[in-house]
């Protein structure tokens, strides 16, 4: 699309917002199609904007409040979350165990017949030895890098009192 | 000496903020505060045009803070973070949008004078006509002043096509305020 943009159109804008429009401009403006849209819409969005000025709006302590729960809650997730990671291991770990369990002691599956019994459980058991191993390894240092970590989030003992020493100085003092 | 309730009261807040060590905020209350103070009204006047919905615009405004105060951000002066809350501020409308959870827009009747004025309530309903980008381009310019490059930051657009998308937006502007307002004229004929 060929716009045709008026290169006053930024002088135009710039006027209206520091004050009257000059003679010059003025007269420019009446004479331009496009810039006279621009004084059309810019009082008249000017003169809405200056209505709204009595509308109530949230209090800044509403907003702080809010930003400081969404900052506990967000502190809280991450604190959960190796914990979390370690439960979900241990879950994983348990149905490798159970399943290890079945497969390690096939009483019932000597009944079978010894065709099908063999070569299958071979193969399985020497599978389920090696997933449970990994999954065994994988659970332990989970479980290390979560001690590290809750340990490491844990150990803000000097903030804390400020804050405690912080608070009684202002009661005190009030 | 502070009696027993007094040091209980005092000590709550501390000792919860101390259990669960939260994420340090991006500025103290007292900062915040006055930031609030110059850049709220702006804003919500922003959000409650563009969208059109109170409710939406005090939600969004509130988000956009909680945004800005937990943003891991490098040091910026007062007009940046004026840009930064608009961005997320239009970002968040956009969001909405395209969940389509806000499509009915209410127009917000405002107190004093000006709301009754015939041209006023013309121009408030052409501009709940526009869509979402227009309304947001034609704030952003002539009620903000914001430059070309200063909308282009806060709405996501490319700084070359913001003067013609503004052209297009302020020729549709301008012809449904003047076709409302011959309506009006003719009606009350």
């Amino acid at each position: 699309m060929n716009a045709s943009l008026c290169k006053y159109e930024q002088e135009v804008m710039k006027a209206l917002r520091f004050g009257p429009l000059s003679h010059e401009l003025q007269a420019h403006v009446t004479g331009c199609v496009e810039c006279s849209e621009v004084v059309l819409v810019a009082n008249c969005l000017e003169r809405d904007a200056h209505s709204m000025g009595e509308i109530s709006i949230p209090s800044a302590d509403l907003v702080w409040r809010r930003a400081i729960l969404r900052s506990r809650a967000e502190a809280a997730a991450r604190a959960i979350r190796p914990i979390q990671l370690v439960v979900h291991a241990s879950i994983a770990v348990m149905i490798t165990a159970i399943f290890w369990l079945i497969l390690g002691s096939p009483a019932w599956l000597r009944s079978m017949p010894a065709a099908l019994y063999t070569p299958i459980l071979h193969t399985v058991r020497g599978l389920w030895v090696a997933v449970s191993f990994a999954a065994g390894l994988v659970t332990m240092l989970t479980a290390l890098f979560g001690a590290v970590y809750i340990l490491r989030t844990d150990c803000v003992p000097v903030v804390r009192v400020r804050h405690i020493r912080a608070s009684i100085r202002i009661t005190t003092t009030i | 000496m502070p009696d027993e309730l007094q040091i209980r009261v005092a000590l709550e807040p501390a000792c919860s903020l101390g259990e669960v060590r939260e994420q340090p905020l991006r500025m103290n209350e007292v900062v915040f505060h006055a930031l609030y103070e110059r850049t709220a009204r702006p804003l919500f006047n922003y959000l409650l045009r563009v969208s059109g919905r109170r409710d939406i615009a005090e939600d969004v405004l509130q988000e956009s803070y909680c945004r800005l105060l937990s943003a891991k951000l490098p040091e910026m002066d007062e007009t940046q973070t004026r840009s930064y809350l608009f961005k997320i501020a239009t970002n968040l409308l956009r969001d909405r949008g395209r969940r389509n959870e806000d499509t009915a827009i209410e127009t917000v009747n405002t107190p004093g004078a000006m709301a009754n004025h015939v041209d006023q309530a013309a121009m408030r309903q052409a501009f709940d006509r526009l869509k979402l980008r227009e309304r947001e381009l034609l704030w952003l310019a002539y009620v903000e002043g914001a430059s070309h490059k200063e909308i282009a930051d806060s709405t996501g657009l490319k700084p070359g096509s913001i003067r013609l998308l503004l052209y297009r937006a302020r020729q549709r502007l301008a012809g449904l305020i003047r076709g409302d307002s011959r309506k009006k004229t003719k009606v009350d004929a």
